[in-house]
């Protein structure tokens, strides 16, 4: 074989080339710590780490509406709470009001008190969460009960559909409620209706209304119970999803980053391989025609 | 019978042969890095006797002889082609994939922002600031669309520039092809070598560029003709490239002689241009286009069947794409949604707090699209995967390729090269035979001149 000058420099300078490339995408590799920084360099894995990301961004998303339902049912809870203890005062100052044994001034006070509870029950059923209405169905932006002349109580505004945030594929979760549910059931009258009568049985001392009322308080409080059990398996079942969401999301991100993500012991190995390469192509070309026959020629 | 007068011509002949040879090694070593220059050999051969009773009558040079390797260069003619055309692809392909972004910071990440948004909206239905970030959302989805598919548009314009510029250059190759067999058929065989060095260069060079088949000439020159054998040089004549607008899309199409040959050009720097520009880079805009009309379609349909803030039926989320072709680069938000948020339908009833519809249209998120089967994001995924496969593809195809160019480079170069070893032992060998014959010239002029004292004594 016929070794020729030009042949030489030119595969030299190839070799050259070649390392040189090889070490700058290893440098790049440890540099960045990003095994894929092109789509060619893993057309699989790149559009595996497509998939991942938006996986990412969903269940990130889902969490973001777990923490806000979260939020939203605890402020029904404890206005539920609320209401609980409410009509159970109610019930307490209306047996404090009933027997033939009172002075009207008792009965008058007993009243007072009941208005005062009445009020505050009103408030606690308009109550919002960010400006949307919670127990006015899926009418966030009308108050379930209104006030006209004279304090009196309108009748239910709000729908009897409810509203459900999503916590994942199929899994839905009840944020908003029906208040009617809450206040009048099927109940033929609702809870401000039942107050009133009561205020007006404990004025005239009427035992039987006063019974009356109690009784229906009572079914009352149930509704408001049975509501605030719902919400409080609705909150737990949050917590199993909140788990449930962060431990997919370290699974999906751990897949993420064996895709993308440089081995970094290896990548050192290489870097410093493709370094001992590219001295040795140096190395090699600078021997390249530095001795030939001429020298020995005199 | 010798006589010493015939001597001293034939010795005058030998030195001028070895003055040759030595000549020959300095043409050698003064080419060595001259492109397409084959090395030079002197060839020599025993002149006859005179008669039948002499022992010779000295050294004739019959010739200098270009070592060349014709086969191999026939096979360099075919293969450079292939060279060129892989690494006009695969430089094409790792531009595309970087415009396309990386993944997570790409269509894919707007796509989940645009969900995200809904998602949100659902949790809030009636908050101002969830719809505005709705369209706010939107409008990044439909700028990311609209940006790649511009930069895929200008992608094809940046090749097919480089098209038009690449005939420009075949063209003043072929006029330089035909100017050597002109020169050729008139030069003496010299010069014709010379001729035939520079014709091998301006071949390979357009072999760079585009497939060609070469058809060597009697007199040395080459006729060479493109794209399934329509004439590009005969002999002195040229028969130029020309491009003309392919109609619609103005891109350039190759012409030769008046028909359209852009088909029949598969090699070279222009076949790797022309197969990005027609084949792949339109392939990519398909899928991109399909992904934008699908999921401006889907949202829509979902987008009307819910209710707005004020509890009206919905309109068209995004303005509806005409036609699949060119849905990306005008994907909009419509332009209601954009003056009023409070349009935005999140609601599945005429309540306004109802959140149904955003709900729905987050879900979209995990839909299959009409017509591609998959959801958003991954078709955009399979978007990547298939322009990663492609370049991946062009940058080994192109390893292999240049591994058969080198070696047939080497092949060639171990016949046609120069070696500066071989050179010093050649000028070595007959600046030896010089003086040997030098020596001889004066042992005969001394003869001579025992003779002339005699004559003269």
């Amino acid at each position: 074989m016929r070794v020729v000058f030009n042949a030489q420099f030119r595969q030299a300078a190839d070799e050259i080339n070649r390392t040189a490339a090889d070490l700058a995408a290893a440098q790049q590799l440890v540099s960045s710590g990003r095994r894929i920084t092109m789509p060619s360099d893993d057309p699989a894995g790149a559009s595996a780490a497509v998939t991942d990301h938006a996986a990412l961004g969903a269940l990130d998303a889902y969490t973001k509406t777990a923490d806000t339902a979260t939020s939203r049912l605890t402020v029904a809870d404890t206005t539920l709470s609320d209401i609980v203890a409410k009509l159970s005062a109610a019930q307490t100052a209306a047996t404090s009001a009933r027997g033939s044994l009172l002075s009207q001034s008792q009965r008058d006070a007993a009243a007072a008190n009941l208005q005062g509870i009445t009020d505050a029950l009103f408030s606690d059923v308009n109550a919002q969460f960010h400006g949307a209405y919670l127990f006015s169905g899926t009418r966030a932006t009308t108050a379930p009960y209104t006030t006209g002349a004279g304090g009196v109580i309108s009748s239910y505004q709000g729908d009897h559909a409810t509203m459900s945030v999503d916590l994942g594929q199929g899994h839905p979760l009840q944020v908003a409620f029906d208040g009617n549910a809450i206040t009048q059931g099927n109940a033929s009258v609702d809870v401000f209706a039942v107050l009133t009568n009561l205020i007006t049985a404990v004025r005239a001392g009427d035992n039987a209304g006063i019974g009356q009322g109690m009784a229906d308080l009572d079914r009352a409080i149930d509704r408001a119970t049975f509501v605030q059990t719902q919400i409080g398996t609705n909150l737990s079942a949050l917590d199993d999803a909140r788990m449930r969401l962060r431990a997919s999301r370290l699974d999906v991100a751990a897949q993420l980053s064996r895709t993308e993500d440089a081995d970094m012991a290896s990548a050192i190995t290489e870097m410093s391989q493709a370094d001992t390469a590219y001295r040795a192509a140096l190395g090699a070309f600078s021997r390249v025609g530095s001795v030939s026959l001429m020298d020995y020629l005199r | 019978m010798s006589d010493l007068f015939a001597s001293l011509s034939s010795v005058s002949r030998a030195l001028a042969a070895q003055q040759t040879g030595l000549a020959v090694a300095g043409e050698n070593i003064a080419n060595v890095n001259t492109p397409g220059y084959t090395r030079r050999t002197v060839e020599l051969s025993a002149s006859l006797p005179l008669d039948a009773y002499s022992t010779g009558n000295g050294v004739d040079v019959v010739g200098i002889r270009a070592e060349r390797a014709d086969l191999i260069e026939a096979q360099l003619h075919q293969e450079l082609p292939a060279q060129a055309r892989e690494a006009a692809t695969a430089d094409s392909l790792s531009q595309i994939e970087a415009l396309l972004g990386r993944p997570g910071t790409s269509v894919d990440s707007n796509l989940t922002k645009f969900f995200d948004a809904f998602s949100q909206l659902a949790q809030d239905p009636t908050s101002g600031v969830a719809r505005q970030q709705v369209t706010v959302q939107a409008q990044s989805l439909t700028t990311a669309f609209n940006d790649v598919a511009t930069r895929l548009v200008s992608a094809q314009q940046d090749a097919d520039a480089q098209v038009r510029d690449g005939v420009d250059r075949v063209n003043t190759l072929a006029a330089q092809i035909a100017s050597l067999n002109a020169s050729m058929s008139s030069a003496g065989a010299g010069r014709s070598d010379t001729l035939r060095d520079k014709l091998g260069v301006a071949l390979n060079t357009l072999a760079g560029l585009i497939d060609i088949s070469v058809v060597g000439r009697p007199d040395g020159g080459a006729d060479v003709s493109v794209g399934n054998g329509h004439a590009l040089v005969i002999g002195a004549d040229t028969y130029q490239l020309a491009t003309s607008a392919v109609a619609g899309s103005g891109l350039a199409d190759l012409t030769s002689g008046g028909s359209v040959i852009t088909s029949a050009v598969t090699g070279g720097r222009i076949g790797g241009l022309l197969q990005v520009r027609d084949r792949l880079l339109p392939g990519y805009q398909t899928r991109l286009d399909q992904l934008a009309h699908t999921v401006a379609t889907s949202v829509n349909t979902a987008h009307r069947a819910g209710y707005d803030l004020a509890g009206a039926a919905g309109i068209d989320f995004f303005v509806p794409p005409a036609a699949v072709a060119g849905a990306a680069i005008a994907m909009t938000v419509s332009a209601a949604i954009v003056a009023d948020a409070n349009r935005i339908a999140a609601a599945a009833t005429p309540a306004a707090g109802d959140n149904g519809n955003a709900r729905a249209i987050a879900n979209l998120r995990e839909t299959p699209l009409a017509g591609v089967t998959t959801n958003p994001v991954d078709t955009w995924g399979a978007l990547i995967y298939r322009v990663g496969t492609d370049a991946q593809a062009a940058t080994s195809e192109r390893l292999g390729r240049d591994e058969i160019v080198k070696q047939l480079q080497t092949l060639r170069d171990q016949v046609a090269g120069v070696s500066l070893d071989e050179e010093a032992a050649s000028m070595m060998k007959f600046q030896r035979a010089y003086e040997a014959n030098a020596r001889y010239f004066s042992a005969v002029d001394a003869s001579l001149n025992v003779l002339m004292q005699m004559l003269g004594g």
